[in-house]
């Protein structure tokens, strides 16, 4: 089954682009910590830019997870699937795949940072349960609309609340106040509170982010099979 | 002929839903706009606590944010944006603030003034003209969709069977696109303030040279809508907003990285051109030729694409 999805995934011309993107990124990320790493404006941007390549890829996440369905969907796979498995199994090695990448990509750019293990962990931790609320709302999504234009704008609307949290990591100083219920607001500020030199102050919870994502990744997975998965994919 | 896939390019694109959201989309940017006079700023944000409020007197300029206790002070320094606050005459920082912004701060605590510029010229013109930027990268997008729909639908097969030179059916999509997005840059440019003269259609020639570039390359990878969209979000948000928004407004180290790596950092700074009367022909120089250049590459490697007619040796 994995090396199935794996193949299905590969097969697809827009992987190709955004493995593009992960090395460029990855690439430009190290090479400016490398090199440049006494310049304040790196000190100042390198957390930023990471960020921003990890949310953006995050993001992409959203679509990833439900085209998984919707092709299946579309090449009938999903009848197959729905009287011979499991909805857990059906998900286990498609959203174990994307997680899989999304954790390899954000490693590749803190690499810097392999002599401190903690950050590091920390890092990949956070990366991993923004990553499970965005497959479990890919899922949630793909429930609603099955089509996967309508699905790409669905996403887009998730793009906005991605953007204006990074408009207020990029330009610090505008008057620009957070939107009240945005996830990645939280999110972005665990990622951000990594870098506090000395440790930090707790304006996040680890714990309530973790509760957050996993609860909400097992509501849309169970509410998917109760409401789609039994019924043979139709509303 | 031209005419005829002029007239079926035009009516399939107002019926697809994609070309009326990126037709309108500039427009209601461009009317938003004008809430970067509210929002920006040059100095950093400050907390103080509500008991302590009287001991500080701030310029009018600055955003000052009053708190109860020391732990709200404390959760709004450690935000993700530029936050700075005065406890017992000492300032709150979370050590990820610039070293500007702390002096800044300092002075504002000693009671000196700072040069805040709140209501900045340059600034403003720089973000209309990053916003009529956006009304010309459309052209690409919409190339893109047109180009799209056609590869999902399987009427590529079919336009190879015409008896026309494959030149006419893109070039009708670049016409019906060059004119929705004339019409498009021409409200946005009233909208933004911006001087229609001559040397504007100059740099909307050369923004739709660019985005049918765009729209080329991208068409080559996208097969139906949806991965038109997917590939979209990391193109526009990398390649079309941030690296040359961040280079046109960061400016330093920034701006020479955008200006070596992305054609689309020129059509900005000509855009800003037109605002401040002036066009750098380097820009424009550099623009053509690059377009030149790759429209040759793209035409002599067209029939390796799904939309070209396959050369057999």
């Amino acid at each position: 089954m994995f090396k199935m999805e794996f193949l299905k995934l590969v097969r697809n011309n827009i992987i190709a682009l955004i493995f593009g993107y992960v090395l460029v990124m990855s690439i430009g990320v190290n090479s400016l910590h490398l090199f440049f790493q006494d310049v304040e404006w790196v000190q100042i941007w390198t957390p930023k830019l990471t960020i921003v390549y990890i949310i953006i890829l995050i993001d992409l996440l959203f679509w990833m997870a439900g085209m998984q369905i919707s092709e299946d969907f579309e090449t009938n796979m999903i009848q197959v699937m729905r009287t011979s498995r499991s909805v857990f199994q059906y998900f286990f090695s498609k959203h174990i795949l994307l997680i899989l990448f999304v954790l390899i990509a954000s490693f590749l750019v803190l690499l810097p940072y392999i002599a401190s293990p903690m950050f590091v962990l920390q890092f990949l931790f956070i990366t991993f349960l923004l990553s499970f609320l965005m497959i479990g709302s890919g899922v949630l999504i793909t429930m609603i609309v099955k089509k996967q234009s309508v699905l790409m704008i669905a996403g887009s609307v998730v793009t906005g609340f991605v953007f204006i949290s990074l408009v207020r990591l990029l330009f610090p100083t505008w008057i620009i106040e957070p939107v009240a219920f945005n996830p990645f607001e939280y999110f972005i500020a665990a990622f951000y509170a990594l870098y506090i030199p000395n440790g930090g102050f707790d304006t996040f919870s680890l714990l309530s982010l973790t509760i957050l994502s996993f609860g909400f990744y097992l509501f849309s997975v169970l509410l998917f099979q109760q409401l789609t998965y039994k019924k043979g994919f139709r509303l | 002929m031209l005419f005829t896939y002029i007239k079926k390019d035009f009516s399939l694109s107002i019926r697809n839903i994609f070309v009326i959201l990126v037709f309108l989309f500039p427009i209601l940017i461009s009317l938003g706009a004008s809430g970067i006079l509210e929002t920006y700023s040059t100095s950093p944000k400050m907390v103080v606590l509500e008991k302590e409020k009287e001991l500080y007197s701030f310029p009018h300029d600055i955003k000052v944010y009053v708190v109860e206790n020391e732990e709200e002070l404390k959760k709004k320094v450690y935000d993700i944006d530029t936050k700075i606050g005065l406890l017992n005459q000492e300032l709150v920082i979370d050590g990820r603030e610039s070293d500007t912004h702390i002096e800044q701060a300092k002075m504002l605590l000693e009671g000196k003034a700072i040069d805040s510029n709140r209501v900045n010229e340059t600034i403003f013109e720089k973000v209309f003209a990053f916003n009529l930027y956006g009304s010309l990268i459309f052209s690409g997008i919409m190339i893109l969709f047109s180009l799209v729909e056609e590869r999902a639908h399987m009427t590529t097969e079919l336009l190879k069977t015409h008896p026309v030179h494959p030149i006419v059916p893109i070039l009708s999509k670049i016409v019906v696109v060059g004119a929705i997005t004339t019409i498009d840059f021409v409200i946005c440019s009233f909208l933004l303030n911006a001087p229609l003269q001559l040397s504007s259609f100059l740099v909307l020639g050369i923004g739709m040279l660019l985005g049918s570039i765009l729209g080329l390359t991208l068409a080559f990878y996208a097969s139906n809508e949806t991965q038109a969209l997917a590939i979209l979000k990391p193109v526009s948000l990398v390649y079309l907003m941030a690296i040359p928004g961040l280079g046109f407004f960061v400016e330093g180290i920034m701006h020479t990285i955008a200006l070596f790596t992305n054609p689309f950092y020129w059509l900005l700074q000509l855009v800003h051109g037109l605002y401040q009367n002036q066009l750098d022909s380097l820009y424009v120089l550099l623009s053509i030729a690059l377009g030149i250049l790759a429209l040759t590459f793209i035409s002599l490697n067209w029939h390796r694409t799904p939309y070209g007619v396959k050369k057999y040796m």
